[in-house]
C-alpha cells in the first residue's frame, strides 16, 4: 500500500468526521430544525415528523450505501479520492450556478407579478456574496 | 496529456482494481486516468510514477502545447 498524498491527508481528516453515523446526526439536527418549524408554523406535530423521517431517512441511507457505493460516498461529504473531490467540486459549482440563475428569476418573476420578492433577493445576494468571498478568500489560500 | 498508465499497468498483468487498491484510489479513477478523461494531480501523477519505477515526464506526456501558448 503506497497511499498518496491525498489519501494520508483523508485519513487524518476520517479520524474527525470518519463515522458514518456522523452523517445521520447532522440529519438528525438539520430534519429537527424544519421539523421544529414546520411544528411552529402549522402547529401540526405529525408533519414535523414527517420532514425529520425525509431528512434523517435520506442520511440514513446514505449513510449504509457509502461504503458501497462511490457516488454515495460523494453525496455523504466523504469522496473517496481526488477524481470524486474534483466531480463534487464541479457539482457544487453547477449547483450554485443553479441557485444563482433560480434566485434571479425567481426576483424577476415575482416583480412582475407583483408578489414579494425580498426571499429570492436574498438568497440572490447570499449566493453572489459568497461567489466573491469565495474568490477573494481562495485569491490568497491558493 | 497523454499517458502509459495502461501500458505499464498490462505490463505487469495488473487489472485496473489492483493499480487502484495500490495506489489508494478507486477503479474508476484508474480507469479515467487511463482513458484521459481525468488528469491526475501532481501527487497522484508522481505516486504513478513511482510505482512503475518511471520518471513522471516518462509516465505523462504533454501535446505538445508550450506554456503561455494560446
Amino acid at each position: 500500500m503506497t497511499g498518496t498524498n491525498w489519501e494520508r491527508a483523508e485519513m487524518a481528516s476520517k479520524g474527525v468526521f470518519g463515522s458514518r453515523w456522523w452523517l445521520v446526526l447532522v440529519g438528525l439536527a438539520v430534519g429537527g430544525v424544519l421539523g421544529l418549524a414546520d411544528f411552529i408554523s402549522s402547529g401540526s406535530p405529525g408533519r414535523a415528523l414527517i420532514d425529520v423521517a425525509i431528512v434523517v431517512g435520506y442520511t440514513l441511507v446514505l449513510a449504509l450505501l457509502q461504503s458501497r457505493s462511490e457516488t454515495a460516498s460523494v453525496l455523504a461529504g466523504q469522496p473517496v479520492d481526488e477524481r470524486w473531490e474534483a466531480i463534487n467540486l464541479h457539482a457544487l459549482a453547477m449547483a450554485g450556478l443553479v441557485a444563482a440563475l433560480a434566485s434571479l428569476g425567481g426576483v424577476v418573476a415575482a416583480q412582475v407579478t407583483g408578489h414579494d420578492s425580498s426571499g429570492f433577493a436574498i438568497v440572490a445576494g447570499a449566493v453572489g456574496i459568497a461567489y466573491i468571498g469565495g474568490v477573494v478568500w481562495y485569491r490568497w489560500r491558493l | 496529456m497523454q499517458n502509459d498508465v495502461r501500458r505499464l499497468r498490462e505490463q505487469r498483468s495488473l487489472s485496473q482494481g489492483d493499480l487502484a487498491r495500490d495506489l489508494g484510489v478507486s477503479r474508476q479513477t484508474v480507469n479515467s486516468i487511463e482513458t484521459r478523461r481525468y488528469l491526475p494531480s501532481l501527487p497522484l501523477a508522481l505516486a504513478i510514477g513511482r510505482y512503475f519505477g518511471r520518471p513522471i515526464e516518462e509516465v505523462f506526456r504533454d501535446d505538445g502545447h508550450e506554456l503561455g501558448a494560446s
